[in-house]
């Protein structure tokens, strides 16, 4: 049966219909949800939440956007209110990045190649985590869904409910951000060292 | 010998690294990036940072047995669920 036979048969209350469209999409969205929240408990209740306003709304899909855009949207939006609500202080990122204006004249450490850069090296995975977790909720959720989840940048807009454009200004700034992370772990490491 | 003017560029490649970092880039970037190290480097590093990132978040963790059967047990579906 394909996917939008499913959604007919759910939408006129067949639960077979319904508990088969939960069992392809339950991992994925409480993978999502675990992405953006860092925390097992709290991406449990938003896979809750999320399949709980799929059963109330299912009647309201028109089938304009796929049922993966609007399952998506869901339960990032539930994902990202639950992080407003937790009202961490997150890292602010400028509004107008300027950055690297400063790029020709710094001196680079390239790491890019650095054989102990790997998933394998706790340290800096850690150190990604945590950045990670730093970055406030619509930087995070732009990378999430673009770079882990690798959606394109359309249905990362749909998902968002932004511009293009703003998905593509929240991505660069998003990867900016945990590239100089790692940059000022290096530079540390260098200066510590006393080795240029 | 003309030099690229160095902001423009840099901005385009901020505007470049918006998009898939393996995906089709102006051609000035892509030559800029050959010519000018500095600009290489950082662009190799945003791109080395996602690919990490990418690789410790998937493929994501297997959804646990007792968050499934909460699950269907929230949404009245208990006796559908798939063991
Ligand atoms: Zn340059």
């Amino acid at each position: 049966m394909s996917e939008q036979q499913l959604i007919e048969k759910a939408k006129q209350g067949d639960r077979s219909a319904f508990a088969q469209l939960v069992n392809t999409y339950s991992e994925r969205i409480y993978n999502l949800a675990l992405r953006i929240l860092r925390n097992r408990e709290d991406a449990e209740d938003v896979l809750q939440e999320t399949f709980l306003s799929v059963v109330k709304n299912l009647e309201n899909f028109d089938g304009r956007s796929s049922f993966f855009t609007w399952i998506y949207r869901i339960a990032t939006n539930a994902s990202l209110m639950k992080l407003r609500k937790k009202k961490i202080m997150f890292t602010e990122l400028p509004e107008n990045q300027e950055s690297h204006e400063s790029i020709e004249n710094k001196v680079f450490i390239d790491w890019s190649n650095d054989p102990s850069l790997t998933v394998q090296n706790k340290e800096v995975m850690e150190l990604l985590e945590k950045a990670l977790g730093e970055l406030s909720e619509i930087y995070r959720s732009v990378f999430i869904l673009r770079d882990v989840e690798q959606l394109s940048i359309k249905e990362t807009s749909k998902i968002l409910n932004i511009t293009e454009e703003n998905v593509k200004i929240r991505l660069r700034r998003a990867r900016q951000f945990l590239r100089d992370k790692l940059d000022e772990y290096y530079s540390e490491k260098v200066s510590h060292h006393d080795y240029a | 010998m003309t030099t690229p003017d160095h902001h423009e560029i840099i901005k385009q490649i901020c505007d470049y690294m918006g998009e898939d970092l393996d995906g089709e880039a102006c051609k000035e970037v892509q030559e800029h990036l050959a010519l000018c190290p500095a600009c290489r480097v950082y662009f190799d590093e945003v791109k080395k940072t996602v690919t990490l990132v990418r690789r410790v978040e998937q493929p994501g963790e297997k959804m646990p047995d007792d968050v499934k059967e909460r699950l269907f047990k929230v949404l009245d579906l208990d006796e559908l669920m798939n063991r």
